[in-house]
């Protein structure tokens, strides 16, 4: 099932806090895997960027001006090689839900940390859905 | 007297001089007179004529006058017409006597002299005019009682006999006046015997001459009970003489039965308001706790939110400062902040867990102690007071309790702080959480600190909701109602020990609870054949399999023939028993195949796959062809 990917993965930032997507720009360009695309300050223009370029994975944060992050989830469907994951400060079960059946791949919670955000990029780009503890212990039932 | 109306006097006498001596003095004074000579035309004129006085000789040569008499007053018409006997031979004492007790008014000896005759004629007619205008209304009261709805009465005192009632006394009580006159105690008989005190006692005190009310009860002929007004006055003659009791009663029953509903009626409305306007306040009471502790809980969300935003760049940012090569004392500078941001990092994840609702049913109910108060022991060192120490003692080996992480929270959380308000003021304190196993099966949470502790009133009331020891504006008075709230829901108990000057205890005995995830080994590996187009779909099934311990094996692409043939593909995945979730609508639901839609939402594709899953391999339903 799983679909290993030995190639580096572009990743696409999608986040209005310019600190948070500064410390992403940081965690991700000096680790090794993860190919920086840049960041855009809203998810307006997100669609046109996915469809113009190569993209592996979107870190999409939830809440943000312009348009709605889950509206925007559903239209990147129609791109199922770019693999988005949600990102955002705050979690609940009914959010977690809604990414995934909105067809995210991945939910990280911005305070779980460096180390969990590789680790949930990681899982998603090789085909798994993941989501960082803060998500993860939300979804135990 | 010309104006005075007409009297007719008769005068019978067998003498005619005599006859038209007397005759002519009475018309001279006015009267109309007619005259008879025998006594039986006496007789028939007293018939035709109904004169207003009989002036009447008792020696007649026919019938004797004292018989005439006689006859005129036992008729009952003409027994009212008053008679006079006058008589010139019968002068003895007894015939007098005879004359008057045969009937006759008034009995005169001859010679009368004519202005004795003429006085004793106008006295005769008085008492007549009199006694007919005595009749007249007594018929007149007669018809006037007999209209009125209830019964006059008249009886010697209370509880004696009647001497006069109504006769509508039949429809107020049943009886007719001729019974009840007949009856030795009269009214009394008609009172219930356990009312008859009080109402004796009522009329007695009445002054004579004054009306009094009374209301009462009497039961009537046929055993009903009727309630009757009684409006009554007391005749007494002199001191210690005769008393007389006259009243008249009527029925008030109906009345009194519409008052009493609408006093019963205005009672049941008064108690409605007070208990509406008491329901009005509390829950206006709950509302305004409610509000607070709803902003209590966007703020700490909010607070654990903005929290866990900043730490990340910060954290990037002091990872870069550590591969930079700096020295010592710097190196060592960034660890403290390190450990700053990592205290500050469950904190957030403490905040976070104290504004989740715990009731909402999606969290697992069990927590691993140690777990638990990573997250939630630094929370709590921040709300206590800096000179008031917080000691945790927990197990050392891994321990689960059967209660959701954000219960366990908050209910501790009450606690720590309560315990942080009692002791504000002193100058050191300890609060202990210690955990321990209470009994093969339960495990024992104690929160103690070493406080000014709590009176036995306090104690006793310390887990009623509202109530509060603090001033309104810094509690709800909610917060141990709370927490005994949370420990039941939890199926645990809760104990409360403290005395003044004692510090205070709470225990909180909790069930054990199973780890959520059983790696049982023992448990037999099932496999789930994944054929799905859509990646995401599949890593999501994927997912949910592994954490029902089921082993999944992609079947490849689905193509457009495979709806009739779902069922034997599975044959390539491995033994029977063999079972569909097909996500698709275009397959009707067949024994074994369980059908949800084609785009299936996760909540519905949880539901169909422990569906799936969850069927007793030793029983396959629908076995394939």
């Amino acid at each position: 099932l799983s679909n290993p990917t030995p190639d580096t993965a572009s990743v696409l930032c999608v986040d209005d806090n310019k600190d948070v997507a500064e410390a992403v720009r940081k965690i991700l360009t000096k680790t090794r895997g993860f190919a920086w695309l840049g960041t855009l300050p809203d998810a307006t223009k997100l669609v046109e960027f996915v469809a113009g370029h190569s993209v592996s994975l979107v870190l999409l944060d939830i809440d943000m001006p312009g348009r709605n992050s889950f509206e925007v989830l559903s239209d990147l469907r129609a791109f199922p090689e770019s693999r988005v994951v949600m990102f955002s400060g705050h979690a609940s079960r009914d959010l977690i839900d809604r990414a995934l059946d909105y067809g995210a791949w991945g939910y990280a919670v911005k305070s779980d940390g460096n180390e969990a955000l590789i680790e949930c990029l990681r899982k998603v780009h090789r085909g798994e859905i993941a989501l960082t503890p803060g998500a993860e212990r939300l979804q135990e039932s | 007297m010309p104006d005075k109306p007409l009297s007719t006097i008769l005068v019978v006498d067998d003498h005619e001089p005599a006859r038209y001596v007397r005759s002519r003095i009475l018309r001279q004074h006015g009267y109309k007179v007619i005259e008879a000579g025998t006594g039986a035309e006496a007789l028939s004129l007293v018939i035709a004529a109904m004169p207003d006085l009989v002036i009447l000789d008792v020696h007649l040569p026919d019938i004797n006058g004292l018989e005439i008499c006689q006859r005129i007053k036992v008729d009952p018409i003409l027994k009212v017409i008053p008679v006079l006997h006058m008589s010139a031979t019968n002068i003895s004492a007894p015939e007098q006597v005879r004359g008057l007790e045969g009937g006759a008014d008034g009995y005169l000896v001859e010679p009368v002299p004519p202005e004795v005759l003429v006085a004793t004629v106008g006295a005769l007619l008085r008492m007549h005019r009199a006694e007919k205008e005595t009749r007249e209304a007594r018929r007149a009261m007669d018809v006037l009682i007999g209209n009125l709805p209830g019964a006059a009465y008249r009886c010697a005192r209370p509880g004696g006999p009647l001497t006069f009632v109504s006769v509508r006394v039949r429809e107020l009580t049943g009886y007719t006046a001729e019974e009840l006159m007949a009856a030795p105690a009269g009214w009394w008989d008609l009172i219930p015997r356990e009312d008859r005190a009080a109402l004796e006692a009522a009329m007695k005190s009445n002054q004579p001459g004054e009306h009094s009310e009374f209301t009462y009860r009497i039961i009537t002929k046929d055993g009903a009970e009727r309630w009757v007004w009684d409006r009554a006055t007391a005749v007494r003659f002199g001191p210690e003489g005769l008393e007389l009791w006259e009243g008249f009663a009527t029925d008030i029953t109906e009345r009194r039965q519409a008052q009493e509903l609408i006093a019963r009626e205005k009672h049941r409305l008064a108690e409605l308001v007070s208990e509406k306007t008491a329901e009005l306040e509390r829950s206006y009471e709950q509302l305004r706790v409610s509000e607070r502790l709803a902003s209590l809980g966007t703020l700490s969300a909010g607070l654990g939110h903005d929290l866990g935003n900043l730490l990340l760049p910060l954290r990037v940012r002091l990872d870069n400062l550590k591969a930079m090569e700096l020295g010592y004392t710097a190196q060592r500078e960034l660890e403290g902040i390190s450990e700053a941001c990592e205290y500050l990092r469950r904190l957030s994840s403490g905040l976070r867990l104290l504004a989740s609702d715990s009731s909402d049913g999606t969290n697992v109910h069990a927590t691993e102690v140690h777990d638990w108060w990573q997250d939630a022991g630094s929370l709590y060192r921040s709300t206590l007071p800096s000179q008031i120490s917080l000691v945790s003692t927990l197990p050392e080996r891994e321990c689960w309790v059967a209660v959701s992480k954000t219960a366990l929270t908050q209910a501790i959380f009450n606690l720590v702080q309560n315990a942080g308000y009692a002791m504000r003021e002193a100058a050191a304190g300890r609060v202990t959480v210690r955990v321990e196993r209470a009994s093969s099966n339960t495990w024992r949470l104690t929160i103690e600190d070493d406080g000014p502790g709590m009176s036995p009133e306090v104690l006793a009331r310390c887990l009623e909701p509202f109530y509060t020891t603090k001033p309104r504006g810094l509690s709800t008075g909610l917060g141990l109602a709370l927490v005994y709230g949370l420990v039941k829901d939890a199926g645990g108990t809760m104990q409360v020990r403290s005395s003044v000057g004692e510090g205070a205890a709470f225990e909180i005995t909790l069930g054990e609870a199973k780890p959520p995830l059983l790696t049982d080994s023992a448990q037999k590996r099932r496999v789930l054949g994944v054929r799905v187009r859509d990646g995401q779909l599949q890593a999501i099934i994927a997912r949910e399999a592994a954490q029902m311990h089921c082993e999944v094996k992609s079947l490849g692409l689905p193509d457009a023939a495979d709806a009739p043939r779902v069922v034997d593909r599975l044959e390539d995945v491995g033994p029977a028993p063999r079972r569909v979730l097909y996500l698709g609508d275009d397959v009707a639901a067949t024994q074994g195949v369980i059908c949800i839609g084609a785009r299936p939402r996760i909540h519905d594709l949880r539901i169909g796959l422990r569906q799936l899953l969850s069927q007793d391999d030793g029983h396959p339903q629908g076995a394939p062809p």
